[in-house]
């Protein structure tokens, strides 16, 4: 059993709410880039279907699904809500990962 | 005084001896009885005076054999209490650490065991698991008590062990304590045996002597009824001295008035052998030695006449008186009896030397008593 003090312990926390500000910011970072090629990948298509270049939009758009099923491959994708909740949680990370840096400093003194 | 008024003493005197031999006699048989009754008692006094010495050296040796045992238990006994003392502080030792543990477990709330699976699982929720803040506070604030419960469920923990091992300990010496009960055991039956052994002995010695005891006192008894008869012989034979030394005079002139009388006898026979070889030429061989002693009649006859003293064998001189005395002098063995000696070393003097003289003068011969 590894005995920790206070501050090591108060450490560690900080450590850790890094840890899932990244991890959560990369979820929130991965939705993002789907939301857009989603919208790029339907613009394409209206492009392909309202407009005679099919060639140069067809091309294109295939690039985007390709980029985009590679990319929902790697995360599930559970929506608006949830990317707002991921963003409700990174704030909330971040204001314990400063609760936890000012306890520091007040064991510090 | 003349032959008669001699005589007539001289009777008295005997008279007066075979009185007194008498009573001497029938006290010496009197002695002599309680005389054997004293060998008994003796004899039986001293073989229960030496049963008891022998039994006294066999108590003794059951003694001996019950104090060493004794001994040994003592120091058997001495071995189980330092086991016990070590025993009873072990447990006061237990009783600490039963304490010290108890009280540990209450603050502790749980075994280390379990208390550190719930620190494991709390650390695992604070480090890695997305909780609220509110939950991170709690959880750090418990963490570390939870940390101090940890600590005591382990101090409890030894504390426990530290119970067991005394408890180990103290089953060893209880052992010991247990084995060192049954030696003690042993060697005190033993003992006891030695013991009632030596008192059973003792008993008998009680009764023995006591025993040997009342024949001490019935020897003693004894000794008092003997006592007045020893001094009754002792006196009634210096009054037989003392007349015996009034007579001596008597015995003398009776002894010179014999003398000359068988002095006469042998003249006359002397003269009778003479006359029978006058007349008839031959003589016998009696009358013979009658002649030859005749010579000496001569001398006789002036001794009897003039002289105080006769001429002995030898050349020794001997008054009449004196032949007398050595006649009547009583033997070594009868003056045995006395004052101050053992009841037990009377004995029956023999006839005294005056009578057994008066009686071969009136027997003619010796009379064997």
């Amino acid at each position: 059993m590894d005995e920790y003090s206070p501050r090591k312990l108060a450490q560690a926390l900080v450590e850790k709410h890094d840890r899932l500000i990244s991890e959560y910011s990369d979820q929130v970072e991965k939705i993002r880039q789907v939301t857009m090629l989603r919208e790029k990948r339907d613009q394409l298509l209206h492009w392909v279907q309202e407009n005679g270049s099919k060639d140069k939009y067809q091309a294109e758009l295939k690039e985007t699904e390709a980029e985009l099923g590679k990319l929902t491959k790697s995360f599930e994708d559970l929506g608006q809500s949830h990317y707002k909740k991921l963003e409700q949680q990174i704030e909330q990370q971040k204001g314990a990962k400063q609760y936890w840096l000012d306890k520091i400093d007040e064991l510090k003194t | 005084m003349n032959e008669e008024e001699i005589q007539e003493k001289l009777d008295e005197y005997r008279s007066f001896v075979e009185e007194n031999r008498k009573k001497i006699n029938g006290l010496i048989s009197e002695a002599r009885d309680h005389q054997k009754d004293i060998s008994h008692l003796r004899k039986e006094r001293d073989r229960g005076n030496d049963r008891c010495k022998e039994l006294s050296i066999k108590a003794k040796q059951m003694r001996e054999k019950r104090d060493a045992l004794n001994n040994e238990i003592a120091q058997l006994k001495s071995q189980r209490k330092e086991l016990n003392d070590k025993i009873k502080n072990m447990s006061s030792a237990i009783k600490g650490h039963k304490e010290k543990r108890d009280e540990l477990n209450r603050e502790a709330r749980g075994t280390d065991q379990s208390l550190v699976q719930r620190y494991g699982k709390d650390m695992d929720s604070l480090l890695n698991k997305d909780i609220s803040l509110d939950r991170e506070i709690k959880l750090f604030n418990n963490i570390f008590q939870l940390q101090d419960r940890v600590e005591a469920a382990k101090e409890a923990t030894e504390f426990h062990k530290k119970v067991i091992s005394t408890y180990d300990g103290i089953k060893e010496y209880d052992d010991l304590a247990d084995k060192l009960s049954d030696k003690i055991r042993q060697l005190a039956d033993e003992s006891e045996k030695y013991h009632l052994k030596a008192i059973e002995i003792y008993s008998q010695v009680d009764k023995i002597r006591g025993e040997a005891d009342q024949c001490h006192e019935r020897l003693l008894e004894k000794y008092k009824i003997v006592s007045p008869i020893r001094d009754k012989i002792t006196a009634i034979k210096k009054e037989m001295e003392s007349r015996q030394e009034k007579m001596l005079p008597h015995l003398g002139q009776m002894d010179k008035l014999n003398l000359g009388k068988d002095v006469e006898r042998r003249a006359q026979k002397a003269a009778d052998a003479k006359k029978k070889l006058k007349d008839s030429g031959r003589i016998s061989l009696d009358d013979l030695k009658a002649l030859m002693d005749s010579s000496e009649e001569d001398k006789l006859m002036d001794e009897l006449s003039g002289e105080s003293e006769i001429e002995g064998f030898g050349g020794e001189k001997k008054s009449g008186e004196s032949l007398a005395k050595k006649e009547l002098k009583e033997p070594e063995s009868q003056k045995q009896v006395g004052a101050g000696e053992n009841p037990k070393q009377i004995v029956e003097p023999e006839k005294p030397l005056e009578l057994q003289s008066l009686e071969q003068k009136e027997s003619g011969g010796s009379k064997d008593e």
